[in-house]
């Protein structure tokens, strides 16, 4: 699938979220909360799109990497938006919801550790001389945290009693953006405070 | 690392340097990049590579330990070839 293929895919797929939440929010005046990830995914794969690295030939692998993960977010979510929507419907019996939440808190947990699976794969949109951090040691660093918290968050949603599991899976989730925000603002700290490298 | 840093690590001919990195190259667990003269290369492992290479090497460790009581050695930590 070209890279052009992927976001056509990943902004179809946006706009499906859309549409259901839009259809949960005329359904029920507190829907409307269903909107936020959808806005939350479009924020953040704008900010992929246009912030990450110089524009050249280099940066290529990085989008293309970044369209396939913003595409299978928005559909995972247009696919928990769906399902969620039977149940308000009631074309699928309420009695399904437990194992509904689970199925896609494992799910959740398996995309994450397969994510941080192959970030450290990814490479630098700089030149070597050029980097402004760390940026593969972050992303080594990043994907080693994914994989482990998305492996511990599909341990608990099979383990644990549901509200247990969502709780605990949250504080995985919070601690696991702490700690990857904290190890990228330690790269830039270090780098700045640096002398730039002799080329 | 540049591939005359990672040769320095080695007591190897530099054809059979650029063998391994040949071989390497292709199953895509690193990454070479040519400027003038000069060839950088990039560790690109996922972190199933990683850890299984970690594994392996503990346990090649402790087996060239058994038989001929040295390490091995790694040509850079990963995250730090660049």
């Amino acid at each position: 699938m070209t890279s052009r293929s992927k976001a056509v895919l990943g902004m179809c797929a946006l706009a499906l979220d859309l549409v259901l939440g839009l259809w949960f929010w005329a359904l029920d005046p507190d829907g409307a909360r269903r909107l936020i990830p959808v806005v939350v995914v479009g924020v953040l794969w704008a900010f992929a799109e246009f912030a990450q690295g110089p524009a050249d030939s280099r940066r290529g692998p990085v989008v293309d990497w970044h369209r396939t993960v913003f595409a299978t977010i928005a559909l995972v979510l247009a696919l928990r938006m769906g399902v969620r929507l039977a149940v308000e419907l009631e074309v699928v019996g309420a009695g399904w919801v437990p194992t509904l939440r689970r199925g896609f808190g494992v799910l959740g947990g398996v995309l994450l550790g397969v994510w941080g699976n192959y970030l450290p794969k990814l490479l630098s949109p700089w030149r070597p001389e050029e980097q402004p951090f760390d940026w593969q040691g972050v992303h080594r660093f990043v994907g080693w945290l994914a994989t482990l918290s998305g492996l511990g968050i599909a341990v608990v949603w099979l383990t644990l009693p549901i509200p247990v599991a969502g709780g605990t899976a949250v504080a995985i989730m919070l601690t696991f953006v702490i700690l990857a925000f904290g190890r990228k603002l330690v790269s830039l700290a270090s780098s700045s405070s640096r002398p730039p490298l002799a080329s | 690392m540049t591939a005359g840093e990672l040769a320095d690590h080695f007591d190897l001919a530099k054809p059979t340097m650029s063998a391994h990195f040949a071989v390497l190259r292709e199953a895509d667990l690193i990454d070479a990049e040519k400027s003038g003269t000069t060839i950088t290369y990039r560790l690109k492992m996922s972190v199933l590579e990683d850890a299984l290479l970690g594994f392996a090497e503990t346990f090649g460790l402790e087996l060239e330990h058994g038989r001929r009581g040295s390490g091995s050695r790694r040509p850079a930590a990963p995250g730090t070839a660049s």
